[in-house]
């Protein structure tokens, strides 16, 4: 009997062994509740090591950032798994079949009718696509009215100016894709607006590929679409969060010591088995010129970025996918007849971001085709230098508090931005909900005639 | 933390609910249903869900259906009495002991159209906004019949309503505008030999119903006979039949297809008969039908009843008025005297059919007895262009160029001295013919009677001057203002330079009546003054044109000039005439 016992404790101590062997080859740490486990599940994790060991308190608050960062962030990640799946259904060709339908556009049907989840898929994605861009705007405003584009983090700016603009370019490149009517037309009005820009007829030409919207644009687009842009996007996207570490995190003020924070107890219970009791633990191979990273300040605000910080992101990331989940199953993404260049719809509306500016160009060319866009894309970029020339230049210094919502020192910036915001969501507004046949006012709740065959 | 962690439970919850809603949505199709309860029906077991692709071979490469995915039962006819869509197709061609036409190798969207890869009934019915061809239901596919076959010449089995619209298309002369090529010629209105791929269905049936429901500029007339659906439904059918693209090859397509060679038999001998079949739009002994005058125009038989469309001028008196060689020159091509007719141009008649269509005009003699009234003869043969109320605006007024002439009481009075001799022998330059081989001179007086009853009740005691034409060298006429220059012949340099100055805003500088002001004038329209039939009949003397200067024009906008001299005025008159007598260019 003993040897028995023996032998089994014996194969439970090497089962033991062998599960840990096991264990320590995935994870590299334990799961307690020690300050340096709690360090190493950060950095010793490929997804999660993309953040800081210790964050600061105020990070994790919702109002920080509403999360519209790390939503426009999700979206990307679920625009390529669901462009990928598309992929593999979809061939960018407008060679008619028998049935008079253009290749590209009986793929859309086989999608919605006979591919297994297909309609599924192409609502995540449209609905996803829509979604981002209204979330890069969102994103961006509410970095600007916490000023958080300022203190060193200008250039950032620029970057995700760059990434909003490159969303813009990758939906309306998708926006041709499915070769329906609304696609055709859209893009049509949106090249036809590129056409009024100095040197737009040339990107244009090149873009197309022919004098007009046909089968090279498809092949363009969709190569764009699949290939140029994403990896263009996924190269800025690791841009924008590097610096945004190497900026110290999120902006925040100067003195963060008399904000409400979240209670220690919310962080869960940390056995300090370090000798340095107080001090951030990693302040000794971080030591750097400068104030950022910021080493020994604000140490009690400080606070280990597993597991709060990561759950708060699974928060977001599960509400985006349930969210968008909803959407798609009870709404269908548009399809309208095969493109046909002979039969204009009326109105041939771009698509809604878009709609702005060609609400502008219905008033002038020149000014909603040129000079709106023009100030846009460029005087938005590079917002941040403006305002540090019109500082240096006017020696009208001002505070700037970064990560201050409404900062009262930035009521000017803040009322001109939302000011901007307004314009073209009324436009937008205007464009998609008030605009009918021949781009005449129309009340939305009175139904239009349709056009078409 | 743990309030954190709930969130995150709840929103797992949701993720998945909403995963699972995808996932149900994906695999609980109606068309699922369907098979399930087919199966059922068979008394059979379920063998798995399954979409029923058929791929059609067409010349250039697959078509997809996937229509019998719900329409399982089609082509099984132990299916026949279940209910739709499970049930089995009625037969094709009546008749036939085993319908050729397999489903299982052409698919149900070759004939029915709709969006056969679609397995939602609303998108595959062709209900999805925009789509280019809707379900054509039932005997409406009979259009697509022509896709592989050609139901021309002898007629297709079970294309019956296809056939019927093909006759109409002939018997109401809508050849006479459309072109279908190996069918009609013409240039007059849109071509249809594509109709059936440019437009939809329903699309063909508005447009014949109410051409400007889809084009606001269309020309064609409302014809009455639409009020009839069924007709509308043949004929649409038909026209949605004429199709470009065809599915087969002459090689590779199935016993009819290849066009029997149509024999365009002519009529050879003019008779009247021939003429009334072409009047009538039916087939002549063998012809193809080609004519169909009774859809635009009317006739009235012996008895005097009017039968035939009200789009064009009754043409029971056609022959009397005009002559034979008149009739001849309109049919071939309209315009020649109406410049704004929408008649087409008949050109392909040859002469024996030309013929025959006015020796069967000649043969209306219908005339109103001496006894009818004012009314009756007004209703019957100046209505269509002088209008109900006298106005000149009647029905064909819109086509003509000058426009008929209003009664206004002014013109009456003033100038119903002529009405006799132009009713009598017509005006010529105008579109008023000689009514004098229909009407006796007893009628003409009931006729002038009846406009001036009906004109002159509110004329008030208006009187026109009578100013005679002055003579060269006349001394009563010298010159007003007591120069004492005596009137000389009318300078035609003069006149021209005297025309530019006070006639050219409504005249125009041609002097063809269409100067700038004359867009803004009401009915009767500027005078053509360089219309040679108008200008030389013997009713426009030098005496009337120099009252009409003089004086004005009665009841059109045509003012007084008294502040002219005669000179001048016989300088203008000089130089109109110089404009048109025979002898200058």
């Amino acid at each position: 009997m003993d040897d028995l016992k023996q032998i089994t404790d014996d194969l439970k101590a090497r089962g033991r062994e062998f599960g840990n062997k096991l264990y320590y080859s995935f994870f590299r740490h334990r799961m307690d509740n020690t300050g340096l486990t709690k360090s190493k599940i950060m950095f010793s994790n490929v997804l999660l090591h993309i953040q800081p060991v210790k964050i600061h308190k105020r990070s994790v608050k919702f109002k920080t950032t509403m999360g519209l960062g790390l939503i426009t962030f999700y979206l990307f990640l679920i625009l390529a798994v669901t462009g990928i799946l598309l992929m593999f259904h979809y061939v960018p060709s407008t060679a008619i079949g028998p049935d008079g339908l253009p290749d590209a556009y009986s793929r859309m049907l086989n999608l919605r009718s006979n591919v297994f989840w297909g309609g599924f898929l192409r609502n995540m994605h449209r609905w996803a696509a829509h979604g981002m861009v209204a979330f890069v705007a969102l994103h961006m405003l509410r970095v600007y009215l916490a000023g958080a584009h300022r203190g060193g983090r200008e250039f950032n700016w620029v970057v995700g100016c760059i990434l909003g603009l490159l969303t813009v370019f990758l939906s309306y490149t998708g926006y041709l894709l499915p070769w329906d009517q609304l696609a055709f037309w859209g893009v049509k009005v949106g090249t036809e607006i590129a056409k009024l820009a100095p040197g737009g007829a040339l990107i244009r030409g090149i873009l197309l590929g022919d004098t007009d919207v046909g089968s090279e644009a498809l092949v363009r687009f969709y190569v764009l679409h699949v290939a140029v842009f994403p990896a263009i996007m996924g190269f800025l996207i690791a841009v924008h969060f590097f610096r945004i570490r190497k900026d110290g995190g999120l902006a925040r003020p100067a003195d963060t010591s008399r904000e409400k924070q979240i209670p220690d107890e919310e962080f869960g219970p940390v056995k300090n088995n370090s000798v340095f009791k107080s001090a951030r633990s990693y302040k000794l191979v971080e030591i750097v010129k400068g104030k950022e990273p910021k080493v020994n300040e604000e140490v009690d605000q400080m606070m280990f970025a597993w597991p709060k910080l990561v759950v708060r992101e699974l928060m977001v990331l599960l509400g985006t996918v349930a969210f968008l989940s909803m959407i798609s199953v009870f709404f269908d993404a548009p399809l309208e007849g095969p493109a046909d260049p002979n039969h204009p719809t009326n109105p041939a509306k771009a698509p809604w971001y878009f709609l702005g500016l060609q609400e502008l160009t219905s008033y002038d060319g020149f000014i909603g085709g040129i000079v709106i866009p023009g100030i846009l894309a460029g005087g938005v970029m590079f917002l941040p230098y403006v305002e540090i020339f019109l500082e240096t230049f006017t020696k009208t210094y001002r505070k700037n508090i970064p990560g201050v919502w409404f900062a009262r020192e930035r009521n000017l910036e803040n009322a001109l931005f939302i000011g901007m915001y307004l314009f073209m969501l009324t436009l937008i507004i205007i464009g998609v909900y008030f605009r009918g046949a021949n781009w005449e006012i129309v009340y939305p709740w009175i139904e239009q005639a349709g056009g078409g065959h | 933390m743990i309030k954190d962690y709930r969130i995150l439970a709840v929103l797992a919850l949701f993720g998945f609910i909403f995963f699972g809603l995808s996932m149900k949505k994906a695999m609980d199709q109606d068309w699922i249903k369907h098979q399930k309860k087919y199966y059922k029906q068979l008394g059979e077991d379920f063998p798995g869900a399954e979409v029923k692709q058929v791929n059609v071979k067409t010349p250039s490469s697959m078509l997809v259906d996937r229509c019998q995915t719900c329409h399982i039962g089609a082509s099984n006819p132990g299916a026949a009495g279940f209910p739709q869509p499970l049930a089995a197709h009625p037969p094709i061609v009546p008749g036939a002991e085993k319908d050729p036409h397999d489903f299982n190798k052409i698919g149900c969207a070759v004939c029915h159209d709709g969006s056969p890869r679609d397995l939602d009934q609303h998108l595959a019915h062709g209900g999805q906004h925009g789509w280019i061809k809707p379900l054509l239901h039932g005997k409406q596919a009979q259009a697509n019949c022509t896709r592989c076959h050609a139901p021309e010449g002898e007629g297709l089995a079970g294309a019956e309503l296809y056939e019927e619209g093909r006759q109409l298309f002939l018997e109401k002369a809508c050849w006479g505008c459309h072109t279908i090529q190996g069918i009609s010629s013409s240039s007059q209105a849109p071509e249809l030999t594509d109709a059936g791929g440019k437009f939809s269905f329903h699309y063909l049936e508005e447009s014949i119903v109410y051409p400007k429901a889809n084009d606001e500029n269309s020309k064609m007339p409302l014809f009455d006979w639409v009020n009839d659906e069924h007709k509308v439904e043949a004929l649409a059918v038909y026209l949605k039949g004429q199709q470009k693209n065809k599915l087969r090859s002459a090689e590779s397509a199935p016993i009819g297809y290849i066009k029997p060679e149509t024999k365009l038999a002519r009529i050879e001998t003019p008779s009247a008969d021939a003429g009334r079949s072409l009047f009538a739009g039916a087939p002549f002994e063998g012809s193809v039908a080609k004519g169909g005058c009774v859809n635009c125009h009317a006739i009235r038989n012996s008895d005097g009843d009017l039968s035939g469309g009200v789009i064009g001028p009754e043409l029971t008196w056609t022959i009397r008025l005009r002559g034979e060689e008149y009739v001849k020159d309109h049919i071939r091509n309209a315009r020649v005297h109406v410049p704004d007719s929408i008649m087409p141009t008949f050109k392909d008649y040859n002469e024996a059919e030309l013929d025959s269509v006015v020796q069967y005009l000649a043969t209306l003699d219908f005339k109103f007895g001496e006894t009818a009234n004012g009314q009756q003869l007004f209703d019957a043969y100046c209505v269509s262009c002088h209008g109900e109320n006298l106005d000149g605006k009647g029905e064909t007024a819109p086509l003509l160029d000058p426009l008929p002439r209003a009664f206004t009481p002014q013109f009456v009075a003033a100038y119903e001295h002529r009405f006799a001799d132009s009713i009598k022998n017509g005006v010529q330059g105008t579109d008023m013919p000689t009514w004098k081989n229909v009407l006796s001179d007893q009628q003409i007086e009931t006729l002038i009677g009846f406009i001036k009853e009906k004109t002159l009740a509110d004329a008030g005691d208006f009187k026109r001057l009578e100013v005679p034409l002055p003579r060269p060298g006349d001394p009563e006429r010298r010159d007003h203002k007591g120069k004492g220059l005596t009137i000389e012949q009318g300078d035609a340099q003069r006149g021209f330079a005297a025309f530019q100055r006070f006639c050219t805003a409504c005249h125009g500088k041609l002097a063809n009546g269409k100067g700038p002001n004359a867009y803004a004038l009401e009915h009767p329209l500027p005078r053509d003054l360089i219309s040679k039939p108008f200008m030389n009949q013997t009713a426009v003397s030098d005496e009337r044109l120099y009252q009409s200067i003089l004086l004005g024009v009665a009841g059109t906008p045509m003012p007084a000039h008294d502040h002219l001299s005669d000179q001048t005025i016989l300088d203008i008159i000089a130089f109109i005439r110089a404009n048109t007598t025979e002898e200058t260019k």
